[in-house]
């Protein structure tokens, strides 16, 4: 039985992958090269606490095997040093197990028995790399203007029928349509391969987007970053409590919800700019507020006690992306939206502005996604002092838990503040994994 | 003389926030969107009902054949299937050939379809435009579509333009005429480096200012917006140097 280690039990003195030794591979051959190169890479993304999914998917390695080659590298030499990469011997034996999965079968099929059965049915036919190659127009024979899923069904069918497959076999057998089988394994072909699927259609997306604005269709490209920007408030479910000097006492008194403001980019999914307002409703001033933290190349935000806010904008990362102005904003109808304040700073930036119809989330979801990620991640959990239940039999009053927790507004905003700034540095599966703030630097 | 400009102006944008929150209130529960911004071409501030009028005054404001063009706010009385229809196209425009033409904006592709489901306010609106001697024009999204690229530079373009409302930009504009004397074919990189870099914004927005005007031909339907759009003195201002 071969020995695993889990990158868990590797204490973190040896997890240095820079500093292990190399074996001196200048004598293998090209194939014991590359298949040293590909473990020593999964070895050190793995230590790197790169996700498994990706490890496995990014070398073709089972991460069994990727665990068998860190317990080999964790032994030591005579001398007691870790063998390391040398552990990787030329002759290194890969083992390729392929689960094999009957097709569906019987006249209605489950779903699990379903399940990765049209990829089977693909790969058996040898259809697969033509559906690839068709998905992402790389053959210009086959490339057609826009790819819908009901013209890669229909070909599909075709190519089947003229095979013999008969309808009461699978995938016409199921009760799963065929369609919506096709549909998500198309999804997950242009999301695999998205570099090359926008270098194709990118041109017919841009034609696209015209279509959707005037509302066809659904999106399928992003604009050029600082194009266009989502604005929007949101109220920060937490409770505050605020210290006031009372004949010279120092009280604590619950004070009312903050509301956050932002403003995001469609095209880099970054933040540009934030406020928070310490209101039950968000003021026009905040918002101007929020307009020139992204604007103002040299604006300082500030924490309600007068402390700088922790670095969340592009600008306070990376100095070169400092100072945004953008071409269309989008937002909703709210009071504050058509206020002059709102207007006369968007007019000092040249900005459009586009009122989506009332109740039309979906029409800025990047700062909706924000919002809902903010507020479930850092505010819901918070007591909250809207609550009714004052009595005795669910515990203590919010307002009183919330004195109890000390979380004044200076807590708030800088829980709001950091989320957004892990927002901008984070990756983003939307960005082929990269974070806002690099889509903005390139 | 500053101080009355400025008066009007805020005159000007007073009354293009009660027309917007008129546009939105008229909206109601319907779904689609509320435009508004500046058009300096038309030097109005629009507040418009759905995006495909809005891209189409994009494309107005950056169209070089489009000399000036009016939103008409009257309806104009045509003569429909069935008998008198009131009528009111989206757009009045005058081209740089001295022709008038009316345009209509509808969102679907097939002209024909529309033709037909639109039949009486599109039978009204072209003979209203035959009587008076004038050139009627469907616009659809097919249209829209084939100008995505001029329309998304001059989105920037009037953004730029409408930041710099407040400044004189007649300096600019001669001193990125002596750029482009100097050398006929320049690209935009040349006319900022000719110049500080802290009027760059408005160094671009003077250049949009002049395509608008058609004193300068540029690549802006072809190239996206950027440093090396090409621009070129037309061949009217070569001439009459």
């Amino acid at each position: 039985v071969t020995s695993r280690l889990c990158r868990g039990q590797v204490a973190l003195a040896d997890r240095r992958t820079w500093e292990w030794q190399r074996p001196d591979t200048s004598g293998w051959t090209i194939a014991q090269q590359q298949r040293y190169q590909r473990f020593e890479r999964a070895l050190v993304d793995y230590l790197a606490n790169e996700k498994v999914q990706v490890i496995e998917k990014r070398y073709s390695l089972r991460i069994s095997q990727v665990q068998e080659q860190l317990a080999r590298a964790m032994t030591k030499d005579v001398k007691g040093h870790l063998l390391g990469f040398c552990a990787l011997i030329p002759s290194l034996h890969v083992r390729v197990q392929k689960r094999v999965k009957a097709m569906p079968a019987g006249p209605n099929p489950s779903a699990p028995m379903c399940k990765g059965g049209l990829r089977r049915l693909l790969d058996d036919e040898d259809l697969y790399d033509a559906l690839e190659a068709r998905v992402l127009g790389a053959d210009a024979r086959t490339r057609e203007a826009r790819v819908t899923v009901l013209s890669i069904q229909k070909w599909l069918v075709t190519e089947l029928c003229e095979r013999g497959y008969k309808p009461t076999d699978y995938p016409f057998t199921t009760k799963i349509p065929l369609y919506s089988s096709l549909s998500r394994l198309l999804k997950r072909i242009k999301q695999e391969n998205m570099a090359a699927y926008l270098k194709v259609y990118g041109q017919g997306l841009q034609a696209t987007n015209l279509d959707v604005m005037s509302g066809k269709g659904s999106r399928m490209a992003r604009p050029l970053p600082l194009e266009e920007v989502e604005i929007d408030e949101h109220k920060l479910h937490g409770i505050a409590v605020v210290r006031i000097m009372v004949d010279g006492i120092v009280k604590k008194v619950p004070a009312e919800r903050a509301v956050g403001i932002a403003i995001i980019d469609r095209g880099s999914h970054s933040v540009l700019g934030a406020a928070v307002c310490l209101n039950p409703e968000a003021k026009a001033e905040a918002l101007v507020e929020a307009m020139r933290s992204a604007v103002g190349p040299d604006h300082v935000v500030k924490l309600p006690s007068g402390q700088p806010a922790p670095p969340f904008r592009p600008g306070d990362f990376d100095p070169a992306l400092k100072g945004a102005a953008w071409s269309v904003a989008f937002i909703d109808n709210a009071k504050i939206h058509v206020g002059d304040q709102y207007l006369a700073a968007a007019a000092r930036i040249g900005s459009q502005t586009c009122y989506g119809p009332i109740r039309s989330w979906s029409a800025r979801p990047n700062i909706e996604n924000l919002f809902s990620r903010l507020v479930r991640g850092k505010f819901d959990r918070l007591p909250s002092t809207t609550s009714r239940f004052t009595d005795s039999k669910r515990g203590q009053a919010p307002a009183d838990r919330a004195i109890a927790h000390e979380i004044d507004h200076d807590k708030i905003c800088l829980a709001f503040y950091k989320v957004l700034g892990q927002a901008n540095t984070g990756t983003n599966r939307g960005l082929l994994n990269q974070s806002p703030i690099q889509v903005l630097s390139d | 003389l500053l101080i009355l400009e400025e008066q009007t102006m805020a005159h000007d944008l007073l009354v293009s926030r009660y027309e917007l929150r008129a546009a939105i209130k008229k909206r109601g529960h319907r779904k689609y969107d509320v435009w508004t911004g500046f058009a300096p071409k038309g030097n109005f501030y629009f507040s418009l009902d759905g995006t495909p009028n809005c891209l189409h005054l994009i494309w107005m404001e950056g169209d070089p054949e489009i000399e000036s063009y009016t939103i008409p706010t009257q309806i104009a009385v045509g003569e429909g299937i069935e008998g008198p229809a009131g009528t009111m196209p989206d757009a009045i425009c005058v081209l740089r050939s001295g022709a008038i033409e009316w345009r209509e904006v509808k969102t679907h592709d097939d002209g024909d379809k529309l033709k037909y489901k639109h039949s009486d306010q599109v039978l009204a609106q072209t003979r209203l435009a035959e009587k008076m001697g004038v050139t009627w024009r469907l616009v659809t999204t097919a249209d829209l579509n084939k100008q995505a690229l001029l329309i998304r530079n001059w989105r920037q373009g009037l953004a730029y333009i409408w930041a710099a409302q407040h400044f004189d930009l007649a300096p600019y504009e001669s001193d990125i005429r002596c750029v482009l004397e100097s050398d006929r074919s320049s690209i935009l990189q040349q006319v900022l480096d000719a110049y500080t870099p802290e009027n760059e914004s408005l160094l671009i927005a003077a250049t949009f200012r002049l395509v608008q005007k058609g004193e300068i031909t540029s690549d802006l339907a072809k190239k996206p917006f950027g440093l090396d759009t090409a621009l070129l003195l037309s061949s009217e201002q070569r001439g009459a140097k």
